[in-house]
């Protein structure tokens, strides 16, 4: 009996690691493909567009990013432009346009990665009632950046960040440091990760329009 | 060639018992650690579960908000990852399934707390700070494990998903390595660690195996110093017993009695020793008997009354009629505490009382918890001096040895004793105002027996025994003492100077019962017994002889192994005349009643 009942519980010991491990990978498979799975492209435009009030620098190239104020997987875009910033600075003028729902206050953007945003020297933020201006520049996902050249042509669309709230080096990242150095790139795309800009009515709503 | 075996068998024990010394260590080092990683695993999750309220609560899709995959995940997956170490911690702690799997699990959660955090470097620390933990087991297949883990992720992530570990599309084998080779770094020094560790856990195991064989020499030194006293103090004793007996002058009556006091002191001096060793090498043993604490009380007072007497003291007993119980307790060791507690009132109150006293303070149908007070109106003792009562050789005053004399091992023996009976022992003094040492004790009470023994310490007469005993003593001195005991208790008797002629002794004549000293040349008292016992089997109708061991040694084992070697009884050396008689009637009256039985049989 005691045998029996020493070998069953090695069973099922046994059982309940394998189960165990197989629970924990397919959790883990889950969390990646969460994380690796990009918003949506949003719409290709080729020319800093003409119906937005946000000026064109003509004396440097322009990097526009749409955020959500309250998208967690933004602070990695913050923190790869604060890196382009870093590496490149005073050649680029950047401006952050932060969503706001029309019916919620001013301080409905006022969040941290807002004030974090501010804090940065050569960052612009601006608040970006319903979202118009994104909607100008093409984004439809937070953390969307758009880079133009001094004289508006669009040469970089995407996003900065290498998955969703994942901070470190990326591919986007490293071709705009790279444009801004001065080195010819050769067009790729950049999924943007980050949490979709606008309700599923206000997308729907946008293309009616 | 003999002392060199014998060095080489000690080393080689000393050796076992180093390696299972060290085994232990780390046994504990491996238990201790899985229950601290337990611990840390449900604090890590539920770190990880703030962590993620903190930064990820919501995903937003523009003015809507839900729960964030990411609070589940911390939350679900979190709990899957430690569900499995922490039972097995519980569960299984010490083996090294259980920390393998810790090991896998602390990896696995370094890898969620990292993404969780967004892959933030700082989070990375995680995976050292978990090997540096993991390096506790002292056991390097746990970092490979866990090396493993991280290289196996890294390679799987690196190839499938290169963008969520590198940000780059492209598979990089270097990178992944590279990563991997960070981890084995600290790895290799970690396993260095370990190895010195190790090594320093083995010294002290040594050390302390060392210290064992050390104090069991010392055991032996004492057991032997024990024998080697006792047995020409019995001679001492005993013809001082023997010389009051005869007709003497005053003066020299005044003289031997002082002889027997003296002799006296230091048995009991050498008994102190002893008592102590043999507690504090654990090996005293309750033998627990029936006993009436109110009796035992009496009793106690009447043994010391006399010295009580001899100072002018009063002294005085009062028991709660709560204590008059019967209890299943060790009335020897209890009674060697009270004399302990009341000679020492005695010898330190000049003027006054002595009172002891008894009372019930816990009571239930099985149990009782009985306090023991001994109050004197002494000298008192200061409040700072309380604590060092207890300890070996220690008096209130340096110069207390000098003036009353003693060991200063009564008090130390008697809390060993109080707490070995999982009781606890006090003093409430103050300078001046006398002092009260008391002791409480939890006890089994036995409502069915009360009053079996109300006679303990009466004093009977002694019938003559009128029987032909073989005295195998090698000690000429000892031999003329139990010689003239046996004469005086109407025994006949033979000696024997050894345990061969002993038996030859008992081949060729009848005695009634044999007294056998268990330390003799040629032929120990042990095989002696032996041999009797196996000459008993091999002639038919032969009858069983009482065999009762006399011995010096008092150490635990002696009477087990008496018993072994065929001996019925035991008695210990200086030889109690009393409890000599009462043994040998016992096993006498034992024997004619089974001779009766066997005649009646035979007649059947």
């Amino acid at each position: 009996m005691p045998k029996t009942t020493i070998l069953t519980a090695r069973a099922w010991t046994g059982l309940g690691l394998v189960l165990w491990a197989i629970l924990s990978g397919v959790g883990f498979i889950g969390l990646l493909m969460y994380s690796s799975t990009p918003g949506e492209d949003g719409v290709r435009q080729r020319s800093w567009p003409v119906d937005t009030h946000i000026a064109l620098d003509h004396t440097r190239p322009n990097l526009v990013v749409a955020m959500h104020p309250r998208c967690p997987c933004s602070r990695a875009s913050l923190a790869a432009l604060e890196e382009i910033v870093a590496r490149c600075p005073d050649a680029v003028s950047v401006t952050i346009l932060f969503y706001k729902p029309h019916a919620e206050s001013a301080d409905w953007t006022r969040t941290d990665l807002w004030k974090s945003a501010a804090a940065v020297p050569g960052i612009h933020v601006q608040v970006d009632e319903d979202g118009v201006e994104a909607r100008h520049f093409g984004a439809t996902t937070s953390g969307h950046a758009a880079l133009y050249d001094h004289s508006g042509k669009k040469i970089f669309s995407g996003g900065i960040t290498a998955a969703r709230g994942h901070q470190g080096d990326s591919v986007g990242r490293s071709a705009i440091i790279a444009l801004l150095s001065g080195k010819r790139q050769k067009s790729i795309k950049c999924d943007v990760f980050g949490c979709p800009l606008f309700a599923a009515h206000e997308t729907a709503g946008e293309s009616m329009r | 060639m003999k002392p060199s075996n014998e060095n080489h068998s000690q080393s080689r024990t000393l050796a076992t018992r180093t390696t299972e010394l060290a085994r232990h260590y780390e046994a504990e080092a491996c238990i201790r650690t899985d229950r601290q990683f337990a611990a840390l695993m449900l604090l890590q999750w539920l770190a990880s579960i703030g962590v993620t309220l903190m930064i990820s609560p919501q995903t937003w899709q523009g003015p809507e908000n839900q729960i964030h995959p990411h609070l589940i995940a911390s939350i679900l997956l979190g709990a899957i990852i430690n569900v499995a170490p922490i039972t097995l911690a519980v569960l299984y702690p010490g083996i090294p399934l259980t920390r393998h799997v810790i090991a896998v699990a602390q990896a696995l959660m370094s890898a969620l707390l990292i993404h969780l955090t967004g892959g933030r470097i700082e989070t990375h620390f995680h995976v050292f700070g978990s090997l540096a933990f993991l390096s506790f087991y002292r056991d390097w297949r746990v970092l490979a494990t866990t090396a493993a883990v991280v290289t196996v992720d890294h390679l799987l992530r690196g190839w499938y998903l290169p963008m969520s570990v590198y940000g780059s599309g492209v598979p990089t084998l270097w990178r992944s390595l590279e990563h991997a080779g960070w981890v084995v770094f600290e790895v290799v020094f970690l396993i260095l660690s370990i190895h010195h560790i190790r090594e320093a856990t083995l010294q002290a195991a040594s050390h302390q195996a060392e210290a064992e064989f050390a104090n069991q020499a010392k055991s032996l030194f004492l057991t032997t110093m024990s024998h080697k006293l006792r047995t020409p103090l019995n001679g001492i004793l005993g013809m001082n017993e023997l010389f009051l007996q005869t007709k003497l002058s005053e003066q020299q009556a005044r003289y031997v009695d002082a002889a027997r006091t003296s002799g006296r002191l230091l048995l009991q001096q050498i008994n102190n020793v002893l008592d102590l060793s043999k507690i504090e090498a654990g090996k005293v043993e309750l033998d627990l008997r029936e006993c009436q604490i109110e009796a035992l009380i009496f009793d106690v007072t009447d043994a010391m009354s006399f010295g009580a007497m001899q100072k002018g003291l009063l002294l005085r007993t009062h028991v709660n009629p709560s204590a008059c119980v019967t209890a299943m307790c060790d009335s020897h060791r209890l009674r060697q505490i009270l004399v302990n507690l009341i000679g020492n009132a005695i010898k330190f109150t000049a003027t006054g009382s002595v009172t002891i006293s008894a009372e019930c303070l816990h009571r239930d149908q099985f149990n009782a918890r009985i306090r023991f007070c001994v109050t004197d109106t002494g000298i008192g003792i200061p409040a700072e001096k309380h604590d060092c009562m207890f300890r070996p050789f220690t008096q209130a005053e340096s110069s207390t040895t000098q003036k009353f004399g003693g060991t200063g091992l009564g008090l130390s023996i008697s809390k060993e004793l109080v707490e070995l009976m999982r009781g606890r022992i006090g003093i409430d003094s103050e300078i001046g105002d006398g002092s009260t040492f008391w002791f409480e004790v939890p006890v089994q009470v036995n409502e069915s027996t009360a009053g079996n023994a109300a006679n303990v310490g009466q004093a009977e007469a002694q019938p003559q025994l009128n029987a032909h005993v073989l005295v195998a003593e090698d000690n000429r001195i000892n031999q003329m003492f139990v010689q003239e005991l046996l004469n005086h208790f109407g025994c006949t008797c033979d000696l024997a100077e050894n345990g061969d002629v002993a038996v030859k002794a008992v081949q060729s004549q009848r005695y009634d019962l044999v007294l056998m000293d268990c330390q003799m040349p040629v032929l120990d008292g042990f095989n002696a017994a032996r041999e009797i016992r196996r000459c008993e089997v091999s002639v038919a109708d032969s009858r069983r002889i009482p065999i009762i061991a006399l011995t010096a040694n008092a150490v635990k084992g002696d009477r087990e192994r008496c018993i072994e070697a065929g001996m019925d009884d035991y008695l210990t050396k200086p030889l109690n005349a009393d409890l000599l008689h009462k043994t040998l009637l016992q096993h006498l009256t034992l024997q004619e009643a089974g001779c009766l039985e066997k005649i009646a049989g035979t007649l059947s």
